[in-house]
């Protein structure tokens, strides 16, 4: 056995050599596409005809979240050609190669009992006949719409190599009325506008509502008292709570990234500056101390950082200095104004709004300010938010004259993909959850 | 130039012989590179109750006896795996300590239907485990493996190099077949390198990973993803029939390296 | 919005009878002041009316002194004054209306107000609130220089949430960039 194994080193010792005598040819691909990827999602299975309605629902929320990023092209299921879709089975790869997709879901729905269903689910890649995901939930049957953004999740995840979002949950405000008597309610609803409900926040004007990145709280800016302050929410329990005793208005807030935390703004004299507060001891911060509007804090996801707005160099730009308030330092350098930063929860991108000669447009840029990229231009554009994997911005705008109207609308990263996202009333005001746990 | 029929010869046949040993023995590396298996990831839930069985342990294969699905015609002088001693497992202990030391589970080449229970049951370790080299084999037969002697007789040795409009042929070819990963963070870290070997009529005789070790040990979340598009794209893309025959010994084993733009 | 316009013609109402009788008798004012459309031709005319005269003496034609429309005769411009874009420092003709506001003011001691900031459409949410902000500090401060008590007005901004105005061009933004002097209930001095 020993000489077997030395023949064959010294085989590989000879391959070796013989390559580099022969200068083996290394070209460089450097141009590739952003093309969609094909996916075929076929209806998932059921023994029963109730869990066949269930496994039709199922799949085709799978395929419409897939559809919405983007990334992918669901192909119609006419053009199927195989009936070999037991999950159970390999499938017949050749007959998805025709169709030129590239990957396949197969899943079925197992009806246990009247309060139990069992999703299962696996995704293949076609090229290499791999398995990438197998995928199984138990739940209850009216639970489908979240199973269905799971295994989309599951999916964007192996076909990406990024944390999906698909199951995660939208806060805005929902508005309707005229320009000058324009009524807002908070409301929340899916990532892909499902399930959309109001949020009893009592009387008063509501704005800015901001998602805490650890919990299911949400805070947000409200009139109640009349004048402007902030107020955290609960949306498991629906318990409200005015946040401070401020006698000035406190507004923009957001939480730190552990959600133990917010930053917000401060008025005092007509002239706001940013402070940090712990959410336990309610004990507060200065953060910023000139003359000059400070607002919009936004923490980078490490909680080192803080990006915020501000216009002590004349003009409103944006600003990262340290958490502690330390070495503030403008990044934004562009023609226009720049306003709403937001930090991306992966770290590396900085979202704002930026408005120049009457236009208004959603930008990112490198956290130091290089690398600016305009993603979408409208009349009026606020709010960006991100998806919790960092790769979609949703936003709002605002249409002009006097019938005007604000709707939600999303973009990817990279400047595709702009959509509007469909809201029964008017919507302005995003904010995007944390993946749901 | 004139030793290079000769050298090509050998060289096949030192690839076969060692193909052969590798497969029998589970030694390869090169092979193993190209393919990977990962039978399932799961997600757990809290609000959503996931109903996954307890994982049981994942059970070990008895010895099974070796097969190979695609015997080739010129098989090499190492032992016969259809031989009857080495097919009934009492002769197992014939076989060498290695064997031993790693379960045989080729019993796998055979298509069967999943079973779930046992599927479950592995799914929380595959993100751990690294797939096991009996179920590489599977896939890389499906894969159309397949070393062709025939290839030797092509025109070898030339030994021109492709021309620029050749080169360019090919990179457009790829532009359609790769996808770039989008807006990945620090895609610089994201290039891939794959080793491609052609047949002279222009099909791709094999891919794998140049460095599968970089791939494996990135810690960007990307890199399976850009490493399985990279290898994708040079499977999807064939045939590449336009590349000259003349110069079939400059482009009959390739290393094309994905990089994305940043 | 429907709460404003309640405070709006409370106040107005309120106003009203403590001009017409001196001791409060709510039950009776309403029906005096409910005309409240009565001084549409003069009320929206800001140019400078005689200034003095309503102060120190009511005109026939004028609305009652100290009422909401009294107020909002004398000073001009309903209690609002106008900024520049961005801007939230005070114009020549801010600074005149607010004097007059400030007078009016010091002859009903006992009414407060609330200085409400505002902004046009065309800023982000978050630095519109910021803004207007400032305006209505600006007015503010301006009256307390003039002899109102600090104690009598309070602040609040809008940003761009209040607009009066639903047009998106150059005229309606204008309107849209104010702080407007909201009169409040008070003990009548």
């Amino acid at each position: 056995m020993n000489l077997i194994r030395l023949i064959f080193l010294t085989f590989v010792l000879a391959m070796g050599t013989f390559n580099f005598a022969h200068a083996q040819l290394r070209i460089d691909i450097t141009e590739g596409n952003l093309d969609p990827v094909p996916i075929a999602v076929v209806d998932f299975s059921s023994d029963r005809q109730d869990g066949q309605a269930l496994g039709v629902e199922i799949s085709e929320i799978i395929r419409a979240d897939l559809e919405r990023s983007g990334l992918f092209v669901s192909i119609s299921p006419d053009k199927f050609q195989t009936t070999q879709t037991d999950l159970n089975y390999k499938p017949t790869f050749a007959d998805w190669r025709v169709i030129k997709a590239e990957a396949l879901l197969l899943g079925r729905v197992v009806i246990e009992s009247p309060t139990r269903i069992r999703v299962e689910a696996r995704l293949w890649d076609i090229s290499s006949g791999e398995e990438l995901a197998g995928i199984v939930f138990g739940t209850t049957p009216n639970q489908e719409r979240r199973v269905a953004h799971k295994i989309s999740d599951a999916i964007y995840e192996k076909l990406t190599g990024e944390t999906g979002y698909f199951d995660s949950r939208i806060v805005f405000v929902s508005e309707s009325g005229s320009k000058i008597e324009r009524e807002k309610r908070l409301a929340i609803m899916d990532q892909d506008g499902a399930n959309m409900m109001y949020l009893d926040t009592g009387r008063g004007m509501v704005l800015t509502p901001r998602f805490s990145p650890s919990s299911q709280r949400i805070t947000y800016l409200s009139y109640e008292s009349g004048k402007g302050h902030i107020y955290v929410y609960d949306i498991e329990t629906g318990r409200r709570e005015l946040l401070g005793n401020f006698p000035d208005m406190t507004f923009a807030p957001r939480f730190s990234p552990d959600g133990q935390s917010m930053i917000l703004s401060l008025m005092r004299k007509g002239n706001s500056d940013l402070y940090a507060m712990d959410l336990s001891s309610r004990s507060t911060k200065r953060l910023t101390t000139s003359p000059a509007i400070d607002v919009s804090g936004s923490y980078s996801p490490d909680g080192e950082k803080i990006v915020f707005n501000s216009d002590r160099g004349g003009t409103p730009q944006l600003y990262v200095m340290n958490a502690d308030g330390s070495s503030a330092k403008r990044i934004s350098f562009g023609k226009g104004r720049y306003n709403s930063p937001v930090w991306s929860p992966r770290g590396d991108k900085i979202a704002f709004v930026k408005s120049r000669d009457g236009k208004f447009s959603i930008g990112v840029m490198n956290i130091d300010g290089s690398g600016e990229r305009i993603l979408a231009e409208s009349y009026m554009y606020d709010v960006p938010t991100w998806s919790p994997n960092g790769r979609v911005i949703m936003f709002y705008q605002e249409t002009r004259g006097e019938y005007g109207t604000s709707s939600l609308w999303s973009v990817d990263l990279t400047g595709r993909n702009l959509r509007k996202v469909s809201t029964p009333l008017g919507a302005s005001d995003p904010a995007w959850s944390p993946l749901l746990p | 130039m004139k030793f290079g029929w000769p050298i090509s010869l050998i060289f096949h046949s030192l690839i076969l012989i060692s193909v052969w040993i590798s497969l029998s023995k589970k030694t390869d590396v090169e092979m193993s590179q190209a393919i990977y298996v990962e039978l399932a990831s799961i997600d757990e839930l809290t609000n959503i109750r996931a109903s996954i069985k307890k994982p049981d342990p994942i059970p070990i294969e008895p010895e099974q006896p070796m097969t190979v699905e695609n015997p080739m015609e010129n098989a090499p002088e190492e032992g016969d795996p259809e031989t009857p001693e080495r097919t009934s497992p009492e002769t197992s202990p014939n076989l060498t300590p290695e064997n031993m030391d790693q379960p045989d589970s080729t019993s796998k080449t055979e298509e069967k239907p999943f079973d779930l229970d046992s599927f479950s049951a592995v799914v929380d370790n595959t993100r751990k485990t690294q797939p096991k080299a009996g179920q590489q084999r599977t896939l890389a037969s499906e894969q159309n493996f397949i070393f062709y002697s025939s290839v030797s007789q092509a025109a070898v040795g030339a030994g021109t190099s492709l021309s620029l409009n050749e080169i360019d042929a090919l990179k457009s070819k790829m532009y359609e077949c790769w996808r770039e990963p989008v807006d990945a963070k620090n895609p610089e870290e994201l290039a891939v390198q794959v080793r491609v070997k052609m047949r002279s009529d222009g099909h791709v005789q094999s891919v794998s990973l140049n460095e599968p070790r970089k791939v494996a040990r990135s810690q960007n979340p990307h890199m399976e993803v850009a490493a399985r598009r990279a290898v994708n794209a040079v499977k999807d893309c064939g045939p590449y029939d336009f590349l000259p025959i003349e110069k079939y010994s400059s482009w009959q084993d390739m290393v094309l390296s994905f990089i994305p733009t940043v | 919005m429907k709460t404003k316009t309640i405070i709006l013609a409370g106040a107005a109402l309120f106003f009203a009878a403590c001009s017409s009788t001196p001791e409060p008798e709510p039950v009776q004012a309403p029906v005096q002041t409910a005309p409240i459309p009565a001084p549409v031709q003069t009320a929206p005319t800001p140019a400078p009316v005689q200034n003095t005269s309503p102060v120190t003496g009511p005109i026939i034609q004028g609305p009652l002194p100290g009422s909401l429309d009294d107020f909002h005769f004398v000073s001009g411009g309903q209690g609002r004054v106008f900024f520049a874009l961005d801007k939230h420092d005070l114009s020549s003709g801010a600074r005149e209306s607010l004097k007059r506001q400030a007078q009016w003011l010091q002859t009903y001691q006992g009414v407060t107000a609330v200085i409400e900031g505002n902004a046009d459409e065309r800023g982000t949410r978050e630095y519109n609130l910021a803004l207007a902000a400032r305006r209505a500090e600006s007015v503010k401060s301006f009256l307390v220089s003039l002899g109102v008590s600090p104690s009598r007005l309070t602040t609040v901004s809008y940003g761009k949430e209040r607009p009066i105005d639903p047009r998106s061009n150059e005229e309606g933004w204008a309107r849209n960039r104010n702080a407007h002097t909201n009169l409040m209930s008070g003990s009548i001095g």
